[in-house]
């Protein structure tokens, strides 16, 4: 039972999750929804002026609170972030999908990607799931680099945290990640010259 | 494009960035051939260089954090969340949006609370939250706002509430001061029903101003035990978020929360008691016990208020007494029930000169 969950049982959970025990995933969601929430409530409370600020700060609190960092194992750490960025990308683009297809919204509310290259603000959920569908086929080609979109981008980690996770040089992860981004963009808006 | 071909297109990308854009065609030129395809490939990734902060910098999770923050904002209006239809949004906080509702059974209006949709949707959450729920229905008392009805109703959790038409005391606060007659008898009629619900063993956990509703009928408490409701799963002793050190907190209201909620240790009726202090305070003073959100036992003790007194001289020394006992730090030094709390209520108010307008 999760009465008493504790941080131990959610690295238990990451855990079980990587070794493809599905069920942990749904135990998982509703704790990382807690802590999105909690993000979720400062959006309301502060409206947006510094976002951008308490970006990295907050992903690191989320985790800092999601994992029983003592007992991890140093060896173990990097793993369980990663483990942690694929847990988020299910989770989130679950949810991206429940919200964009759910019957309270009227019906199927597709984003057609013809609206879409407004490329500084275009945040919505759908392009959430672009991203996911894009990066299932870059996966198949270059997983290195797909996994630096991973860490970045659904996992939230900085340069320097996925260069640590996946055992890079940053500038070995910037170059990844301006690529990805680039690949990425051309996937989802087309070529731009055509 | 096969795996290769793509490590030769990111090796070609990677090298034309780091030249200036110029001379990148020249470059292509050379290291492409006659592969047309190729540099196709690269110019056209390039393209997208400029872009260089896209919205993939901002991580998913503030996507959907921003989504969840939007989420509800109105979109409920004329729909119907079980047998009520909702009519407008009169309120929307961070632990939920409030509706006025027409409950389409009995043709009455009501107020209805949407929970955060991140909460779990299992059966057996659902039941708990229900079976919660049943508990704070039990209180009928003319100081709390009534809860009618519970429900779950597609992917939300609502509870639905008596609707009340009155101004919130953080309002009243900031457009008037209180007589000492007006102010106790606030007070009165808070601790009343605090020693009530607290009598069916339930604690608020969320007291503050804004959860206060002024009626010409008197003083009506909102959202009784909802930061428990909020994840039914936890117990109210150890309710929710884990903190760094490993503990957990309830959801309560910074700056108004006790130590022990803040650090996430056992909650109880003395955990209401301290949050009466800190209303109390500010009641009479006009002025929060504890301004800044404190998020920890340390900027609580840092920002530890004076008495009233020194506030708003000439108001009795029993109420800095009283006041003061609230707020202690440790549990065991507070009033230990909210009945010898109410008592003292009760002796101040009799005490007061008739006027009552002493040095308002």
């Amino acid at each position: 039972m999760l009465d008493q969950q504790s941080p131990h049982d959610i690295t238990d959970l990451l855990r079980l999750w990587s070794e493809g025990e599905p069920g942990a995933l749904d135990r998982l969601t509703p704790l990382v929804f807690r802590e999105l929430h909690r993000l979720a409530v400062r959006y309301v409370g502060r409206e947006r002026v510094d976002h951008t600020l308490q970006a990295t700060g907050l992903v690191n609190e989320a985790y800092i609170r999601l994992i029983d960092w003592p007992n991890v194992e140093w060896k173990n750490r990097e793993h369980f972030f990663a483990v942690s960025a694929q847990v988020m990308r299910h989770i989130l683009v679950d949810y991206a999908r429940s919200r964009l297809y759910s019957k309270r919204g009227g019906g199927v509310r597709c984003v057609s990607l013809d609206d879409a290259p407004n490329l500084s603000d275009n945040n919505s959920l759908a392009s959430l799931l672009d991203v996911d569908r894009a990066l299932g086929r870059l996966a198949a080609l270059d997983p290195r680099t797909a996994q630096v979109i991973e860490l970045r981008y659904f996992g939230g980690f900085t340069v320097e945290e996925t260069a640590r996770i996946m055992g890079l040089s940053p500038i070995t992860v910037i170059r990844s990640w301006n690529f990805a981004k680039a690949w990425l963009l051309r996937e989802l808006y087309g070529d731009m010259k055509s | 494009m096969s795996a290769e071909r793509l490590q030769q297109v990111q090796a070609l990308y990677n090298d034309a960035l780091a030249i200036e854009p110029k001379e990148r065609a020249a470059f292509l030129d050379s290291a492409c051939g006659g592969d047309s395809d190729l540099r196709r490939e690269v110019e056209s990734l390039l393209a997208y260089q400029d872009q260089a902060e896209t919205w993939l910098d901002k991580p998913a999770y503030q996507v959907a954090a921003q989504s969840l923050a939007d989420e509800g904002a109105g979109v409920l209006v004329d729909r119907m969340l079980g047998r009520y239809q909702l009519l407008s949004l009169v309120g929307r906080g961070g632990m939920g949006d409030v509706y006025c509702a027409v409950d389409s059974r009995l043709n009455r209006l009501v107020a209805v609370k949407t929970l955060p949709s991140y909460m779990a949707t299992d059966k057996q959450h659902v039941q708990r939250f229900e079976q919660e729920a049943r508990a704070i229905a039990v209180l009928n008392h003319p100081n709390i706002c009534i809860l009618h009805d519970a429900g779950y109703d597609d992917g939300l959790h609502y509870l639905v509430f008596e609707y009340l038409v009155g101004e919130p005391l953080s309002e009243r606060l900031f457009r008037e001061t209180q007589s000492l007659t007006r102010a106790m008898e606030y007070a009165t009629q808070i601790a009343d029903a605090l020693v009530y619900a607290h009598e069916f063993g339930i604690i608020h956990l969320d007291l503050k101003p804004s959860n206060i509703m002024l009626m010409r009928s008197g003083v009506k408490l909102l959202d009784f035990g909802v930061a428990e409701l909020r994840d039914p799963d936890t117990p109210a002793s150890n309710a929710l978020l884990e903190t760094k050190s490993g503990s957990r907190r309830t959801p309560g209201t910074p700056g108004y929360m006790a130590p022990e909620q803040l650090e996430g240790g056992p909650t109880d009726a003395r955990t209401d008691i301290f949050a009466f202090g800190a209303v109390l305070y500010e009641v009479f003073t006009q002025r929060r016990a504890f301004p800044h959100n404190p998020e920890t036992v340390s900027a609580l003790r840092a920002i530890y208020p004076g008495c009233i007194s020194d506030v708003r001289p000439g108001v009795p020394a029993s109420l800095d007494t009283l006041v003061a006992r609230c707020l202690a730090l440790q549990p065991s030094d507070r009033w230990q029930s909210m009945s010898e709390v109410l008592s003292q209520c009760a002796e101040i108010r009799a005490n007061l000169p008739a006027s009552g307008r002493v040095n308002a």
